[in-house]
Parts: C-alpha cells; structure tokens; sequence
C-alpha cells in the first residue's frame, strides 16, 4: 500500500493531487458536525438568500486586527433580498466558538464549533438559502450522504460482481449460464428507467436512512452486471494461465486459486473500475434527489440542495451560491476520474 | 533396468473437439491429442517423450497430473489408480507428483513474490510448520538462487531464474515424479545447459524420477534414460536413448533424427552418450 502511494506520487501528480484532495473531503465529512458552525437544519428567517459573509481584516474607520471578523448583515432591499454589512461594530471570528447545541456523530452532545462568530451576526462562507440555512454546513452535512454512497454502493456492487463473475468463470457450464443470462437481463434495461422503476417500488414516506440505503442497494442492483461481466471474461482467461495450472498441480483449493492467483490479477483492473464507478453512483444520488426521489428535506445531500438550487432560474441569476454543491460534485467527479487513471498504471507490480 | 514401476498408464485417450463454424452441424472435428496410451514410467528414471509441437505430448503431461480430464484410461500411481480418486485424495496425492512449465514467463504468478511463491505448496500441505522461510531459503540454494530474491517478484528474474523459481516450487514439496514440460525449449542455449544440469543433479540427489518433454532430441538425447516418441496422438515407438539414436526403427523417429543438425548428431555418437 506504501509502494502504491510512493509509485502514485512520483508517476502521476494530478493523481495524487486528487487522492490527497478527496481524502480531505472525507475528512470534513466525517467531522462535519464540528468543522459546521451551524446545525444543517438550522433556520434564520432573517438571512434568507443571504450571500455569502464577508471576512474583514481592517474595519471601516481604519483599525486594523489581526482576528478576521465580520459585520452584521440586515435586510436592505427586501424586494431583491438585498444584504448590506452593519459596520458599526466588528463581531470576531473565534475557534472553538459556543454555540447551539447540537450531537457529534448523532450521540456525543457539545455546543462547540471549530469556529463560529456571536450572535446576531452570522458566519455563512457559502451564503444562505431560501429558509436562512448555511450553504457550508449544509454542504458538508450532506457530504456524508453523497460521499459514502459512492463507497458503499461500489462495494456492494463490486463483491456481488466478483463473487458472480469470479464463479461464473471459474467454473463455467450451467452455473455460468445462468448467472451471465441474469446480468445481460439486468443490462438491458436502461440504467435511470430501472433505477426510477426499482425506486417505484418502494413507498415515498421513508426516513432518510431508509432512503439512503434503498439508494444504495438500487445503484448497487443496477452495476454489479457489466462488472460481473467483465470480470468473468478475465477469470475466463486467466484460469487457463500456466501459473493458475501450477497452482492446482500443487493441489490448491479452488477457493484458493480464486482468491490467491485470479482475482489478484484482476485487481488493476477492479480498483481503476471501481475507483471511476464511484461518481456514477454519486451522479446517481444526485440524480435521485433532483427529481425529489432521493434524500427528502431537510436532510441534506449535495443532489437535493442543488435540486431546490435549481428549481427557480431567478434564484440562481440572483442568488448564485445556492449552486456551490454543483462544484462539489464536479470536484468529487473529477478527483475520482483523475484518481482512477493513476492507480490503474501503479497497480501493477510489472510496472514498478 | 529392472526397477519397480512407478507410473502406468492404461489406454489414455483425450480428444478435443473443433467446431468449424457456430452454426455448422454435424461438422465437429476430433483432434485426437493422446489417442489410446499405454506406458510405464520406472523409478527414477527418466522417461523422454518426444514430438512434434501439437502431437499431444503436452496434453500427456497434464493428463498425467490429471490438470485435463481424462476422456477414457486409467493411471495406476504406485498401484493407485489417480484419476478415480475422491478430490481430497487426489490433492494430498499432488505433494508427489509435480510440473516445470516450458514457458518461465507465465507460470509464475506476477504478483507473488518468489516467497510466496515458493512457499505456497508448503501452507496448501501444511508442510514445514513455521519453518517455511527456512525452507524456502533452503530451496533457493538448491536451485542457485541467492537467498536475497526471496523478497523480489517474477519480472524481475531473466528465463533462467524465473524457471529455477519454478523448479524449487515444484521441489518444495518433496515430491517424487516431476513432469518437465519443455523446461529449456525457452532459454538460450548456455542457461539451458545450466538448467538440464541443474535437473540432473537434483534427479541424482532426491531420486526423483521425470518425464521430460521435449521436441529437440538432442536436449532428450542428453538427458534421457529412454525415449518415447509421439505423432499425431500416438506412441510410435519407445526405446532407451542410446539405441534409438543408433537404431531408430519407425520412419517418423527416423526423419526426426535427421531433422537434427549433423555436427550435434555426430558430436552426440562420438561421446557414444550415456
């Protein structure tokens, strides 16, 4: 695993660059509700559309701090929800801020922030939408969503293909029939229209668990078949290799020779397939939640925010930072696309 | 030569089938890869099975191992018959019997390294509990490997190395009979040398016995005790090295004799071999 990173860093850059990037997004995604200043659901009916907060150094008269902070904003306009900054009194940035009260990881209560500034004023980096919530939070509350169904749907699909396609082509005749007919079945259907049907079947009164796990296993139903496939055409193939011969000539178990000499040798493969699977699935949540199938308000995921974002075309002419979560999902898209073709040429030992 | 019979084989038959075109019927084709075999392999010998490339002698050599079902015969291992065992049998059976590949670039598997590799038939047999680094070193002084490759991979070896890596996986073991299938056909003519010496010294040291495959009867002609010659499927004649180089008596062994450079041959004659 060292090796890998060693061989990642020196050959491919933009992949490493991007690895060390999605690995500070998952970061922030598992320490959301710290990093957070404000709870995901929380609402100010005062700030709705605010834009984002401006950070000052030096305040209006001249003086000059080394603690960034920020001026209040009050309604200007309230027509164009205009904001404007109150700059009669500086409210400073403070890490570690007290705050409201709210549960890290769902159970620990606390009522600190990694940074935060005093009531009245409000620290929105990313600006509000419609109900006064903060972009950022919220963007990073629903990084979880958005970032782990790509890891769970992967490995669920990618088990269940390996496993089929693995058995399929090791051992051949009926079984693999069988399983190869079932997965073209599963292949000819459109991906969205099934995804939608398979999302049919399900009531639209589920809790946001609920949802994220039909999610999951919708995806997952839907990509395990071409990799099934593919996977079965290498072990096809592979168990015909001299050293898989060797193998059994030794007396290794078919368990072991599946394991130890056939799937290894498909893992380059694999990991570049499952690495560049990842934004589908992740396109996939977003895709969902756009046409209101997915995660349901107020909860949040990059593809229902960016749903309620786009809803309205003068929201996103007047009010563009409601489309922030777009760009994160660009950045994770990208970052797994750059990632997924850098492994692919450190995976394999013949390479180094 | 009157040494106890180790290995025989009873009317050996595999046949693959060709279909022509997808949808063609009635049009299937038989090649007939070992067509009706009978042979004994003596103890400690070394039995050399010559051909041309497709006449089967590879398919024979798997059958042997049972690594290809067998359409019909039957294999009497030490009076065991091998192709009826219960699997469990059958793979504890596999600790005596082994297999050098003729091609050193694909029989080693290129994410393992030469360790693992070498190790693996001693953790399928739980052999060595705990010793298997020993081991494993061990084997690699055997075959003339320094005990530093241990931690290299496969592509890091030339042909040469690569397939003294499978000799001491196919030694780890201990086994008896080692099937070498076209083991030098691949090398160079100096590493092949080293190789065949290499596999004369351990056959003397283990008594090991071999069937070594092959389709250059100079390399068989050094190396063999006796000589099985194959075409199309068929045993056309099986004779000890010596006489079937002075005294072929089958036209095919006789055109494959003269398919060998001449100044080999008479070198060959006048060292008067054995």
């Amino acid at each position: 695993m060292k090796e890998v990173l060693r061989r990642l860093k020196r050959r491919n850059k933009l992949a490493y660059f991007a690895l060390v990037a999605l690995l500070f997004l998952y970061l922030t995604a598992i320490f959301a509700d710290f990093i957070a200043p404000y709870p995901y659901d929380l609402q100010n009916r005062t700030m709705c559309y605010a834009p984002p907060t401006k950070i000052h150094f030096t305040e209006s008269n001249g003086r000059f701090h080394l603690r960034p902070f920020v001026y209040r904003y009050y309604l200007k306009d309230s027509i164009y929800r205009k904001y404007e900054e109150d700059k009669s009194r500086p409210y400073f940035i403070h890490l570690f801020h007290r705050g409201t009260k709210h549960r890290v990881f769902g159970v620990i209560p606390s009522q600190y922030y990694l940074f935060g500034v005093e009531a009245p004023a409000v620290l929105y980096l990313f600006g509000a939408d419609l109900y006064g919530r903060d972009t950022f939070s919220r963007i990073l509350q629903g990084s979880r969503v958005s970032l782990s169904i790509g890891l769970v749907g992967v490995s669920i699909s990618f088990f269940l293909g390996l496993l089929l396609g693995g058995i399929s082509g090791y051992f051949g005749g009926k079984l693999d029939t069988f399983l190869m007919r079932t997965a073209e079945l599963v292949m000819i259907f459109p991906g969205f229209y099934l995804m939608l049907a398979l999302r049919a079947t399900f009531p639209t009164t589920l809790s946001t668990i609920q949802v994220y796990l039909m999610i999951v296993v919708i995806l997952s139903l839907i990509g395990w078949a071409s990799l099934a496939r593919i996977i079965r055409g290498m072990v096809l193939s592979l168990r015909e290799e001299d050293y898989v011969l060797a193998a059994r000539a030794i007396g290794a178990s078919n368990s072991r020779i599946i394991l130890r000499h056939i799937l290894p040798n498909t893992l380059s493969y694999t990991i570049t397939a499952a690495t560049l699977s990842i934004p589908g699935y992740i396109l996939g949540e977003s895709a969902l939640s756009l046409l209101g199938l997915g995660i349901q308000e107020p909860a949040a995921s990059w593809g229902n925010m960016l749903a309620a974002a786009i809803g309205n075309l003068q929201v996103v002419s007047h009010f563009p930072w409601v489309l922030i979560p777009g760009f994160f999902i660009f950045i994770t898209v990208m970052a797994f696309n750059f990632l997924g073709d850098g492994l692919r040429d450190v995976f394999d030992p013949r390479m180094w | 030569m009157a040494k106890e019979i180790f290995i025989r084989a009873e009317n050996l038959k595999k046949y693959y089938s060709i279909t022509k075109a997808t949808f063609s019927i009635g049009s299937k084709e038989m090649v007939k890869a070992v067509d009706n075999l009978s042979f004994e392999i003596r103890k400690g010998e070394i039995l050399g099975l010559v051909g041309e490339s497709g006449c089967g002698k590879t398919t024979l050599g798997k059958l042997l191992l049972k690594l290809v079902e067998p359409d019909k015969g039957k294999l009497y291992y030490r009076g065991e018959e091998l192709f009826t065992l219960p699997a469990k049998r059958l793979r504890r059976m596999r600790r005596e019997l082994q297999i050098i590949f003729q091609d050193p670039y694909k029989s080693l598997n290129p994410r393992m390294r030469v360790a693992e590799i070498i190790a693996e038939p001693l953790f399928v047999h739980n052999l060595y509990k705990n010793k298997e680094r020993e081991r494993v070193k061990e084997l690699l002084e055997l075959v003339g490997l320094p005990p530093t490759s241990i931690s290299n991979f496969p592509h890091q070896f030339s042909g040469g190395g690569r397939q003294r890596i499978n000799i001491a996986r196919a030694l780890a073991t201990n086994p008896e009979f080692i099937v070498c299938d076209e083991p030098v056909s691949n090398l160079d003519v100096s590493i092949s040398a080293q190789i065949l010496n290499l596999l004369k010294e351990l056959r003397k040291r283990f008594a090991l016995t071999y069937l070594f495959i092959s389709h250059d009867l100079s390399v068989v002609g050094y190396f063999c005790d006796r000589i099985m010659v194959m075409y199309k499927g068929k045993i056309v004649e099986t004779a000890p090295a010596e006489e079937l180089y002075q005294n072929p008596s089958h036209p095919y062994t006789k055109t494959l004799l003269s398919s060998i450079p001449r100044i080999k041959r008479s070198l060959l004659l006048e060292k008067g071999h054995g």
